[in-house]
């Protein structure tokens, strides 16, 4: 029907904007380093021990840097303590306190079992472990945030959220792990492994991007503007460009191919940083179109 | 973990003597005037930029046949409101009448509720720096006057009332005129309902073009 | 758990009532306490102090309450207690408190320091004021004793006038006949078409218990006369009785929006739907004939063969509404008779025929026999006062200004051609005075009257009294800051409630800011300790009748019945007095009293002194000159008003501006898709005085022939928030608003009045602001927002030529619509 909204108020246009979309980004980094550190060592410790170190590293070094910008977006960031002994079991966000101090404090763990200290020594499994299920928490608990927030904002209310966060996250630890492996002077010969465990994520994600982009545009109407507006409206360039393509699309061909290719199985190094950048660079789009892209309809 | 939770009903309705606080809007009588709007204003000292209660106005035809439609807005006080479910403070709570309120001393302003609420009616009050929004006036409700915006509204559009007893001016309003709530399919369970609702007034997310575009547009103010 | 509310703890109420809330559509009488105590528990609280007041946002004078908590209004909300607003404000009476603390009110006195117009200032006190002021009346009332002058030099220009005769007094006593007025902008035609017609100047239809509503550009959802009170009773009219509502209007208003039906009329034609309309009543034999022999002049089978000549298919030619629409609304309306009314505001008077159309609307009511019936057009009700005597006589020498000879019958003047007037030279001026009046903002061809401004050999000495700095403040020579409607006496009467009449007061709710002083205390104080003190010029003597506040409670102890009741502690407590309660039955048949107040007790649908200057005595349609050779692409532009502002004074309210702030221009789709035009897009409007480029505003809502813009906004003075230089604080403010951060918006829109010219309707003197031919197109490159260009030899020629057209002007005779009764210059479809 022709109808046209002549007067209406400014609402708030983006109450999670562009620091929201880098926490998210961030957290996924913590919670798939994590994992990945913890899949490295529980699987082979000895052939993918950078892997494990760096991960480990990584872990804790996006939580930290995590954790502050989490305050900043605050508008009353002088209270974020009163997060830690208030809190309601209904509210992801107090959860996500929760799991984000425990993952801290299991990486620092994890840490110190890399580094060979005695204390942690024996509790390996409990510490990757339990310290695997927080980072998974993490991983998804941005995802429960989107999915609880309300049935009006079509692209957040999608059950694949979850696992397109797992997979997010996986994609983002591994892809920068690979970045920071294939910049520096050992473990080369594990980007191969990892090369190709993240052609498989990213081959997963595409899937499920596809099929949250067509199930939300085969709904209602209100459903098919949300991804109308992904697919062609303002986030058009950005999704089609950034994501599918350069994020998902020549990733997945790079380390395909460069898997296949050679001969000793191997991945160039140079190969892989660029796919890693590249996937990074998708990981951050994917953050923004679904944070940002989620909230640009008007409600009621 | 605090008395909060004792305010919650979780929804229960018409439990004992349970008062429910709802408002009925008969869009037949509302002239989109805009004085429910500032006489909130005035009584509870919103900020410029941003509305506890407004008035949204939808044209739709084509010449010569264009009807304009008014839709008062204000918080709907969900009897399952999603924003006291993601808030982790609890500062936002519902008190056994109805109400939806936050306490500001509580807000840490992680704008939980603002992206939970299907309504739009929330926002961070610019000068407090806490989530705000529509209270139902309690303050004036408690000491048995209606809400400002009922009190202002010259068609007399609004009605203010318990629910819950089948005898109030509301109930009795209710009985006697089919009314609707908004998006009802959130399953929030509004406790504001609308007479004469016309469909073009929601339909603008399924088709509908607003002026002013995406959210983002609306800020830019295009025209 | 604790709500942060800052000052409602405060509230301390008694007595805790049920949840219930008000019934809509039943008219309940409320239990009331005496406000002060706290009134009725519905609607307030028992605050430190409840103050009723009267609005004065525009011109409705609804009732209200002030809130007052530690000295400062808090809330304002209606005052139950009155039997027209019943309760209720609007939303700009709500944000009245807006004015009353807005940062850039001028406090003091100020005398201007360098060159007119050049915006600096000094301070000075009010004596200095007084004296200077005193000396410059001093010098012309001396010459003219002398025999070397008049006192018609002092001018005094009143816009939104609640004076009450207070200008006659002052005026008077000084010997000067030169009072202006803003009526000419405002409504004036509809007045004389209506007054001798049947006696006063407006009408007061029963809404709440009519069956079928008429309304020929009466914007009542919105705005027109009387908004809050009728509109109350229009809401209730309909959905309490299910009346219908037809509209016409060119614009989809709000009232155009929510209508049964909605006709987008051609601006103009009013006159021309009516008379047919008339035509297809008597034609079907549904009029009442009756009531038309016995109370008019004009026996009924005379005025249905006069009629005849007005057919459904002419009218449908002149006005875009359908020929079968006109059929049927007619016998419709007449069958709904007695319980059927028709309501017009500016939308037919704003014409060059105005006063014309008026009386054609006018005529739906008198065919039909609905006047003074339950549901029908009834006279208004009101009160007069009585004022202190001795009251000075009136002055012998007439002003041109106030009675420009051209317009014998505008006996509410002609005040848009006042500038030109004063340029022409019939009038000298030494002092003028202004008062609510902003002529170069608010008048048509604004720029002649800034031009009229920094002449200060036209206006030598330019006195404002002033709230704010607003556009003409800003090119006075002296400023005397006023108080605003809270904080000042003033007595008060509309005939806004069909129920009952009422009188109602201001008074200072809190204690008057600064150095402020109502206007009524600035002439006392002026004449009686400045200008006359020792009495020696025979004009003190009108002023001895104590204070302000004495003579406010003479005026209205002077109605009978307040006295009996509490007299003026009664009206301070309670803010309005009524001989009937809230919501009584209204007394209907008031004619069969006295008859209507004409000089023959009947309702004249023969105006003989309309005949005596060549006018056509009966109802007539008269095409406008401007519209009768229009081209294929050119488009009238109309103007209109916002439900949250009024003409100019609301833009710096920021409750108000908020919501709406900017002024595009209406256009219709079709018209902008055609041009390739888009919402957004500047656009060039060009009229016979000049250009302005503006932006669009592409909507179904609009007849595509008629453009549209508010001339609510384009402020280039008035405050910070009206011309958004925020960070500008001019140095008689004290400090900033805190809303001022939260200001979103970015534009104040671009005023049209540059480029309407002077087009004056000859009966009723009316300008004709609904008639101004355009031409629009896409924005030419290099044309900026707000761009504007005004050609001041074709604005004297726009106004010589509304002379011409005057009744004795080559043009008029030209026309000649007054020849015999059957002409109605409605022949050979113009």
């Amino acid at each position: 029907m022709n109808a046209i909204v002549t007067y209406n108020v400014p609402h708030m246009v983006e109450p999670w904007g562009m620091l929201i979309v880098v926490h998210f980004f961030l957290s996924g980094l913590a919670g798939g380093s994590f994992i990945t550190s913890a899949a490295a060592s529980l699987f082979n410790e000895e052939r993918y021990k950078k892997t494990a170190i760096v991960a480990s590293y990584l872990a804790l070094l996006a939580i930290l840097i995590d954790v502050p910008i989490l305050i900043a977006d605050l508008d009353r960031p002088e209270r974020f303590f009163t997060l830690l002994f208030r809190g309601s079991m209904t509210a992801p966000l107090t959860w996500g306190t929760w799991v984000l101090i425990g993952l801290g404090l299991f990486s620092v763990l994890n840490i110190m079992l890399k580094m060979g200290n005695q204390a942690v020594k024996g509790s390996k499994g409990i510490i990757l472990g339990l310290g695997s299920v927080l980072a998974l928490g993490v991983c998804t608990y941005t995802a429960v945030a989107l999915n609880i927030a309300t049935d009006a904002r079509p692209i957040w209310s999608n059950g694949i959220l979850i696992p397109i966060f797992i997979a997010a996250s996986g994609i983002t630890a591994i892809a920068t792990t690979s970045l920071i492996i294939s910049l520096g002077r050992e473990g080369k010969e594990e980007l191969s492994c990892l090369g190709s465990t993240n052609a498989v994520l990213l081959i997963l994600q595409l899937i499920m991007v596809i099929s949250l982009i067509l199930t939300t545009y085969t709904g209602t109407p209100m459903s098919r503007q949300a991804a109308a507006v992904i697919t062609s409206g303002d986030m058009a360039m950005l999704f089609w460009g950034g994501l599918i393509v350069v994020g998902l699309l020549i990733p997945i061909f790079l380390l395909w191919s460069s898997s296949i290719a050679k001969k000793e199985g191997r991945i160039s190094p140079g190969i892989a940083a660029l796919a890693s950048v590249l996937v990074l660079i998708g990981v951050f789009a994917l953050r923004y179109i679904i944070v940002s892209g989620g909230q640009m309809l008007p409600l009621t | 973990m605090n008395k909060n939770d004792e305010y919650y009903t979780g929804g229960k309705k018409g439990a004992g003597n349970s008062v429910r606080y709802g408002m009925v809007i008969d869009l037949r009588r509302c002239i989109g005037c805009h004085s429910c709007s500032i006489h909130c204003k005035t009584e509870n000292e919103v900020p410029v930029g941003v509305y506890r209660a407004w008035v949204k106005y939808v044209d739709k035809g084509t010449y010569p046949n264009v009807r304009r439609n008014f839709l008062p807005r204000l918080c709907n006080h969900c009897e399952h409101p999603m924003c006291y479910r993601v808030c982790p403070t609890k500062a936002t709570y519902k008190r056994d009448d109805g109400a939806v309120l936050i306490d500001n001393d509580k807000c840490i302003g992680c704008r939980s509720c603002v992206t939970a609420c299907p309504y739009d009616a929330r926002f961070i009050n610019p000068v407090t720096k806490t989530a705000d929004k529509c209270t139902f006036c309690v303050h004036r409700v408690d000491k048995g006057l209606l809400p400002s915006c009922v009190q202002g509204c010259i068609g007399r559009a609004r009605t203010f009332g318990d629910l819950n007893d089948p005898n109030s001016e509301i109930s009795r309003y209710l009985a006697k005129n089919p009314a609707k709530q908004l998006n009802p399919a959130t399953g929030n369970e509004p406790s504001v309902f609308y007479i004469g609702l016309d469909e073009s007034v929601e339909e603008e997310r399924g088709g509908v073009t607003s002026v002013a575009g995406t959210q983002r547009e609306a800020r830019k103010e295009a025209i | 758990m604790n709500i942060k509310f800052s000052r409602r703890d405060i509230l301390k109420m008694g007595a805790v009532g049920a949840t219930a809330a008000m019934t809509p559509g039943l008219l309940k009488a409320m239990e009331l306490q005496e406000a002060g105590k706290g009134a009725d528990l519905r609607t307030a609280a028992e605050r430190t102090q409840v103050v009723p007041y009267t609005c004065l946002q525009c011109n409705i004078e609804d009732g209200g309450l002030a809130y007052i908590e530690d000295g400062r209004v808090v809330k304002l909300e209606g005052n139950p207690k009155h039997p027209a607003t019943r309760g209720k404000l609007c939303g700009k009476g709500a944000a009245g408190a807006n004015g009353l603390y807005d940062p850039d009110r001028i406090l003091y006195p100020m005398r201007r320091v360098g060159k007119r117009g050049e915006g600096k200032w000094k301070r000075v006190s009010w004596d200095e004021a007084y004296k200077e002021l005193a000396s410059r009346m001093a010098e012309v009332l001396d010459r003219a004793k002398e025999g070397k002058g008049s006192p018609n030099e002092i001018a005094l220009h009143i816009g939104r006038n609640r004076w009450f005769g207070f200008d006659n007094r002052f005026m008077n006593a000084l010997g000067s006949d030169t009072r202006l007025n803003h009526t000419s902008i405002c409504e004036s035609s509809k007045k004389i078409g209506m007054q001798p017609t049947w006696g006063p100047d407006i009408e007061t239809p029963d809404f709440a218990n009519t069956k079928y509503m008429l309304i020929f550009g009466a914007n009542i959802y919105e705005a027109s006369y009387f908004h809050n009170p009728y509109v109350q009773r229009v809401v209730e009219g309909r959905v309490g009785n299910h009346a219908k509502l037809v509209y016409f209007d060119p614009r989809m208003s709000n009232t155009a929006g929510k209508a049964d039906e909605w006709y987008p009329i051609f601006p103009g034609t009013d006159g021309a739907v009516a008379l047919a309309m008339c035509n297809v009543i008597m034609k079907e034999g549904l009029h009442n004939k009756e009531f038309i022999d016995k109370w008019t002049n004009y026996p009924s089978d005379k005025l249905a063969k006069y009629l005849e000549q007005f057919t459904p298919e002419w009218a449908e030619k002149i006005s875009n509404v359908p020929a079968k629409d006109i059929k049927r609304i007619a016998v419709e309306f007449a069958l709904a008779a007695p319980r059927c009314t028709t309501y017009t505001y500016r939308g037919p008077a704003k014409h060059t025929n105005g006063s014309y159309s008026e009386k054609c609307t006018m005529m739906l009511n008198v065919v039909v026999g609905n006047i003074e019936q339950k549901g029908g057009y009834c006279l208004p009700r009101g009160f007069g006062y009585k004022h202190p005597q001795p009251e000075p006589p009136a002055p012998k020498e007439k002003s041109e200004l106030a009675h420009p000879h051209e317009y014998p019958l505008a006996e509410h003047k002609v005040s848009h051609h006042v500038a030109h007037m004063i340029k022409e030279g019939r009038q000298k001026v030494s002092v003028y005075m202004r008062h609510y009046f902003n002529g170069n903002y608010s008048m048509p061809d604004s720029d002649t009257w800034t031009d009229l401004y920094m002449d200060e050999k036209l206006i030598p000495f330019h006195v404002s009294m002033d709230t704010f700095m607003g556009e003409a403040t800003a090119l006075s020579d002296l400023i005397l800051p006023e108080t605003t409607y809270l904080e000042r006496f003033d007595i008060e009467n509309m005939p806004s409630s069909i129920e009952t009449p009422w009188v109602g007061i201001r008074q200072p709710v809190i204690k008057p800011l600064g150095e402020v002083k109502s206007y009524r205390d600035i002439v006392l104080e002026l004449v009686t300790q400045h200008l006359d003190a020792d009495g020696s010029r025979g004009i003190k003597k009108y002023f001895e009748y104590g204070t302000t506040e004495d003579y406010i409670k003479y005026m209205a102890e002077s109605v009978p019945g307040v006295k009996e009741a509490g007299g003026w502690e009664y009206l301070k407590k309670n803010g309005v007095w009524s001989p009937k309660p809230v919501d009584s039955e209204p007394d209907y048949n008031l004619h069969k009293k006295d008859g209507f107040g004409t000089h023959d007790k009947k309702i004249n649908i023969y105006v003989e002194e309309w005949a005596k200057y060549g006018f056509n005595p009966l109802p007539h349609y008269e095409p406008i000159p401007a519209h009768e050779n229009m081209k294929e692409d050119e488009l009238v532009l109309i103007t209109f008003k916002w439900n949250v502002h009024v003409q100019s004074r609301t833009a710096n309210q920021k409750y108000l501006a908020e919501i709406i702030h900017n002024n595009p221009m209406w256009i219709n789709t079709k018209l902008a898709e055609k041009k390739g035009i888009k919402t957004g897009d500047l656009v060039r409007v060009t009229s016979k005085i000049g250009y302005l480029v503006t932006k669009a505003f592409v909507t179904e809502g609009i007849n595509p022939k008629v453009v549209a813009i508010s001339n609510s906004f384009g402020h280039w003075e008035y405050g910070r928030l009206a011309t958004l230089k925020l960070k500008e604080k001019p140095e008689w403010a004290e400090s900033g608003d805190a809303d001022f951060e939260q200001v979103f918006w970015k534009d104040t829109g671009m005023h049209p009045n540059y480029i309407i010219p002077v087009s004056t309707d000859p009966i009723g003197g009316s300008e004709g602001w609904y008639d101004t031919v355009v031409t629009v197109e896409k924005a030419q490159p290099g044309d900026k927002y707000k761009d504007y260009k005004v050609d001041k030899e074709a604005a004297v020629k726009a106004y010589q030529e509304t002379l011409s057209y005057s009744y004795v002007g080559p043009n008029f005779r030209r026309r000649a619509p007054g020849k015999g009764e059957a002409k109605a210059g409605a022949k050979k479809g113009h």
